[in-house]
């Protein structure tokens, strides 16, 4: 069974390379037995998603703060939930960075899960995507948070998870 | 023998400034503005150095470093990066694997690129 904690133990910024989409929920079932306090990013799964599975597999939701990236490209009032916020799209990458930026100054996170680098390839081309990543992880380094950076192997290619990689403490394998 | 560098980066202003900054110092100097374009010079211009920029379009400079090492007549070509990353452990492991003599913030100063240039290049 995976264990993030573990599989990320010595470094406060990883890459976790998952097979699918599937894999990304043993992360969160692992975070979330592991951690208190999860800031989650989520760019592949909308915010009202992720409430099924927390019944269905017994997850305090409340140790999750979510920063969703696509629910409103759909719809255009979400409505306002007390462990989230909704981005105004997905390419809005400065209010993105702000919103963790806030989180992270006014609450002690244990781990950011940013779900994912492939789902953000959807919307920008790889060079971006890594200096999205880099910014991000150099955001990071003034918090006591840890990050995991989650990227589905079957939807890029080696040598762009290799660039990425450079940019983290470590990369964690998850197929 | 007057030494040759080329420097890669897709700001066609840096390639501009180096260039200008290295040919002060009696060095002979190539750009190219993409890996793909470096690495089609490099084939036909022998170079002492190649200063790679990290992030760049379509292939970054990790992935030109690792194109060089891979070809036969160029895998001993003494590689320097000019980047603004900032790597993570596992980036200085590669960087050491791909046997990167230095590596160059941006923004950088010109003094200080100058003189880590000609201590590499001697």
């Amino acid at each position: 069974m995976f264990n993030l904690k573990t599989e990320t133990s010595g470094a406060l910024t990883s890459l976790v390379v998952t097979a699918d989409l599937n894999s990304v929920l043993a992360v969160i079932n692992s975070a979330s037995q592991e951690y208190k306090k999860i800031l989650y990013v989520t760019y592949s799964r909308p915010y009202h998603s992720f409430g099924d599975y927390f019944k269905k597999n017994r997850i305090n939701p409340n140790n999750f703060f979510f920063i969703d990236c696509i629910t409103r490209s759909a719809i255009k009032r979400p409505g306002k939930v007390k462990n989230g916020v909704f981005i105004s799209g997905p390419k809005a990458f400065d209010e993105i960075q702000l919103a963790i930026l806030k989180k992270l100054k006014n609450t002690e996170f244990d781990v950011m899960i940013f779900d994912s680098l492939s789902s953000l390839l959807i919307y920008e081309k790889e060079m971006f995507v890594s200096r999205f990543l880099h910014q991000l992880a150099a955001m990071i380094k003034g918090y006591d948070c840890k990050a995991a950076f989650v990227i589905l192997h079957k939807d890029v290619d080696f040598n762009f998870v290799k660039n990425l990689g450079m940019l983290t403490d470590k990369t964690v394998y998850l197929i | 023998m007057v030494k040759k560098i080329m420097t890669v980066d897709d700001e066609e202003n840096i390639c501009f400034l180096i260039k200008e900054l290295l040919e002060g110092e009696g060095y002979k100097v190539f750009t190219a503005t993409s890996g793909k374009a470096a690495l089609r010079k490099l084939k036909t211009e022998k170079v002492d150095l190649v200063i790679l920029d990290f992030f760049m379009p379509d292939m970054s400079g990790r992935d030109v470093a690792e194109a060089i090492r891979k070809d036969k007549n160029l895998k001993d070509l003494k590689i320097v990066f000019l980047t603004v990353a900032q790597y993570g452990k596992e980036g200085y492991q590669e960087l050491k694997r791909l046997n990167v003599l230095d590596y160059i913030h941006k923004p950088f100063d010109n003094h200080d690129l100058i003189a880590r240039i000609k201590k590499i290049v001697k």
